[in-house]
């Protein structure tokens, strides 16, 4: 982000990528999504070349493949289960497949099945049980027990799920045509509320607050909302333009970027947006404040996520279909970067709520 | 009147926006709120002029991370950051009325200044005022010299014939006040001297006062009789320059007027010399860039429009078994060469959004598919899986 004035470092409002390390041995096609465990710093990764790949991260950054399972097709979506032992990929061959970390790596077994790609995974538990829920193109989401095989239970949505996300109780389903529905996992089998989304265009990304008291969307028109789920904090949602890049030679117009992934930190709620544009922010919602903006990475940022304890960032840059088949070259940059968080980059603004 | 009164009333100086941070004052609320904003609320660090101190506050802490302390430029007192000031809102109340009462205060301090200097009665007390105009008080001790002169010339024995007319008629107006002294002189024998003086077009250095400027040098008045001729004719301060040799000198003043005219063509030069400097000015400018506002777009556009050919190759028939990328895109751009022509659909890529406002945007794309459905449609990423053929594109 250069500014009329030029960019320092010296700003404090941005922040700086040079102590970035990229994961050793990434995929060898364009990433699709990432997570972290919640027990260890072990980072799952989605590709578009069929494989779920697991990495190991050590304190000073220094990641080595610690497992990996292929689908039959590319892997949309990569979850990890709330005690961080098992990875679930999901994806375009229509099936979510589980891994066991513990028991019996490098071996998945097929947990979900869906009549049309598969575009989100996610587990909670239910009842000390691990759950698989697996939203699809075929328009349903779908629970799993993963100790049987068939679903236990479907819920039809309006329209092709785009994005789903999970934090306690609370399950945020994303849908073509602006859809969102919210989904209380104490009563998985109805919608809780079916709201349309706050911004004009596509849902690109739902994201749950750490409190699970609401959630931000993401667009691809550039714009990024805030939006509690219930009707009495409805004052404080509201939404806000990013991953926009001011045309240097005509001041009105702008470039507009997706919102491709928003990740909220673990410890301080507060949270970060990526984008088409190739570049990521961190963001405090309760003072409507931005935290940092870093530069432009190389290439579009398709998946981001903090690690349990919220000191590593991972965002992976990769190609993200923005620009349709022609840029799609194999000089285009495809790796996973970690990024350190130091100091307050991601805490909150002190005094807390503001306005 | 047309013409701006110098010395503007009270309630006109009252009512005069002034600046809370530095107490300057100005014509207008406009003014102020530029000076404002230019003064006392613009960010050192990038120049950005906000609208109050507590929005420089803001500024300053959120795109700077500094926070405001004081405000620039402002008097030792008023730096605080306490009171929202905007033009000439927000200013407390106490500040207020010290303020008034100042500039009541300094008004009319300056009017006395003035009314000292000038002995202008004070405006605005229009009725009287063209009467009390001509009061003019003569201090105590003027009129005490004029009694003293005119002692001093009755004791040396009123001997001229005219003077000895005179002299009571002038010694009333000595005593009378100066308003009354025109008057009595129009109709006084003076007046009956043909004006020595009167032929020259010259105005005398006196003419500012109307009654003075035709009288003639008072003959009659005879300088022995009147040893300091500024007390002998207190009542005539134009007359005090009055000089025999009047006539003489005129033609020389003539003259030196008309070698002036000759100077002026120098002037006339200059204009013409003007445009030939500005015309070129304007060719040695810069060129201005082609305008090219999408410099980006067309090639952008043909991109869309090959990979719109391209993406979906699998669904035209074109080879799904593409082995290598190459060949993929060797076939896709050999489709999209027949194609692009007959292409008509709006580009349905994502992209980069160009759009000239906010407001009108314009997206490039199609809101109804996620990046992801065309990416997996593609035949790169074609699910073909063994049991179900038939899956292998959407």
């Amino acid at each position: 982000m250069s500014g009329l004035f030029g960019s320092s470092s010296a700003n404090p409002t941005q922040g700086d990528i040079k102590n970035d390390v990229a994961v050793k041995e990434p995929p060898k096609d364009s990433i699709s999504d990432i997570a972290f465990s919640s027990a260890a710093d072990l980072l799952a990764v989605g590709s578009w070349d069929n494989a779920v790949r697991i990495y190991e991260i050590d304190e000073r950054g220094n990641s080595q493949g610690k497992a990996m399972f292929e689908h039959q097709g590319p892997v949309m979506s990569v979850c990890w289960n709330t005690t961080g032992t098992k990875v679930c990929g999901a994806g375009a061959d229509k099936a979510a497949r589980l891994m066991d970390l513990s028991a019996n790596p490098n071996t998945a077994t097929q947990v979900a099945q869906h009549d049309q790609p598969i575009r989100c995974v996610k587990m909670f538990q239910n009842g000390g049980n691990d759950m698989v829920v697996t939203g699809s193109w075929d328009k349903t989401i779908k629970y799993w027990d993963v100790r049987q095989p068939t679903c236990v239970g479907t819920v039809t949505c309006q329209e092709r799920v785009y994005t789903m996300d999970i934090k306690d109780q609370l399950l945020v389903v994303g849908t073509a045509d602006r859809y969102i529905n919210i989904v209380n996992l104490s009563d998985p089998m109805k919608f809780y509320k079916t709201i349309q989304s706050p911004l004009k265009w596509q849902t690109r990304v739902v994201s749950c607050f750490s409190d699970a008291s609401g959630f931000a969307v993401g667009s691809i028109e550039g714009r990024c909302a805030i939006q509690y789920v219930e009707e009495k904090d409805s004052a404080a949602n509201f939404s806000f333009k990013c991953h926009r890049q001011p045309d240097t030679a005509n001041r009105d117009s702008n470039k507009v970027y997706s919102v491709n992934a928003i990740s909220f930190h673990p410890v301080h709620g507060t949270f970060s947006t990526a984008g088409s544009d190739g570049t990521f922010h961190f963001w405090d919602k309760d003072a409507k404040h931005r935290l940092k903006g870093y530069p432009e990475v190389g290439g579009s940022i398709t998946s981001t996520a903090f690690n349990r304890n919220g000191n590593i960032f991972a965002y992976a840059v990769s190609y993200d279909w923005s620009k349709g088949y022609a840029a799609n070259t194999s000089t285009y940059p495809n790796k996973i970067m970690l990024h350190p968080v130091l100091g307050d980059e991601c805490k909150p603004r002190p005094g807390g709520k503001k306005r | 009147m047309g013409k701006k009164r110098r010395h503007p009333d009270i309630e006109e100086v009252l009512a005069r926006p002034w600046c809370y941070y530095c107490e300057r004052d100005f014509d207008d609320l406009k003014i102020l709120i530029s000076h404002q904003k230019a003064k006392h609320f613009k960010c050192e660090r990038c120049g950005r002029r906000l609208n109050t101190a507590g929005g420089l506050a803001v500024h300053l802490n959120q795109v700077h991370k500094e926070t405001l302390n004081a405000v620039d430029n402002s008097l030792p007192n008023r730096q605080g950051l306490e009171v929202e000031i905007f033009g000439m809102e927000g200013i407390p109340d106490d500040v207020r009325q010290q303020h008034d009462q100042r500039v009541t205060q300094q008004y009319y301090e300056a009017l006395a200044e003035r009314q000292a200097a000038t002995g202008n009665p004070t405006p605005g007390v229009s009725g009287i005022a063209n009467a009390s105009k001509k009061t003019k008080l003569d201090d105590p001790q003027d009129l005490k010299a004029r009694l003293a002169a005119f002692k001093a010339k009755k004791a040396a024995g009123a001997t001229g014939n005219g003077s000895g007319n005179a002299t009571p008629n002038s010694a009333t107006q000595q005593l009378q006040s100066p308003a009354m002294a025109p008057l009595p002189m129009a109709g006084s024998p003076v007046q009956a001297f043909p004006p020595g003086g009167q032929a020259s077009p010259l105005p005398p250095p006196g003419a500012m006062n109307p009654y003075a400027a035709p009288y003639p040098p008072p003959t009659g008045y005879g300088p022995p009789g009147y040893p300091v001729p500024g007390a002998a004719f207190p009542n005539y301060p134009g007359q005090l320059p009055y000089q025999p040799p009047y006539q003489g000198s005129q033609p020389v003043e003539m003259e030196a007027f008309n070698t002036a005219p000759p100077g002026f063509p120098t002037n006339g030069q200059a204009p013409p010399g003007a445009p030939p400097g500005a015309a070129p000015g304007a060719p040695g400018l810069p060129s201005r860039p082609a305008f090219s506002a999408p410099p980006v777009n067309p090639a952008q556009f043909q991109q869309m429009h090959h990979s719109q050919g391209a993406a979906p190759p699998g669904a035209d028939g074109s080879p799904v078994n593409a082995t290598s990328i190459d060949d993929l895109i060797a076939s896709a751009s050999k489709n999209a060469s027949a194609t692009v022509d007959t292409t008509v659909a709006a580009p349905e890529k994502k992209g980069k959004k160009d759009k000239d406002k906010d407001k009108t945007v314009k997206l490039l794309y199609d809101d109804v598919e996620s990046p992801e459905a065309k990416m997996a449609r593609s035949s790169r990423y074609a699910f073909t899986p063994d049991r179900t053929k038939s899956a292998a594109v959407a």
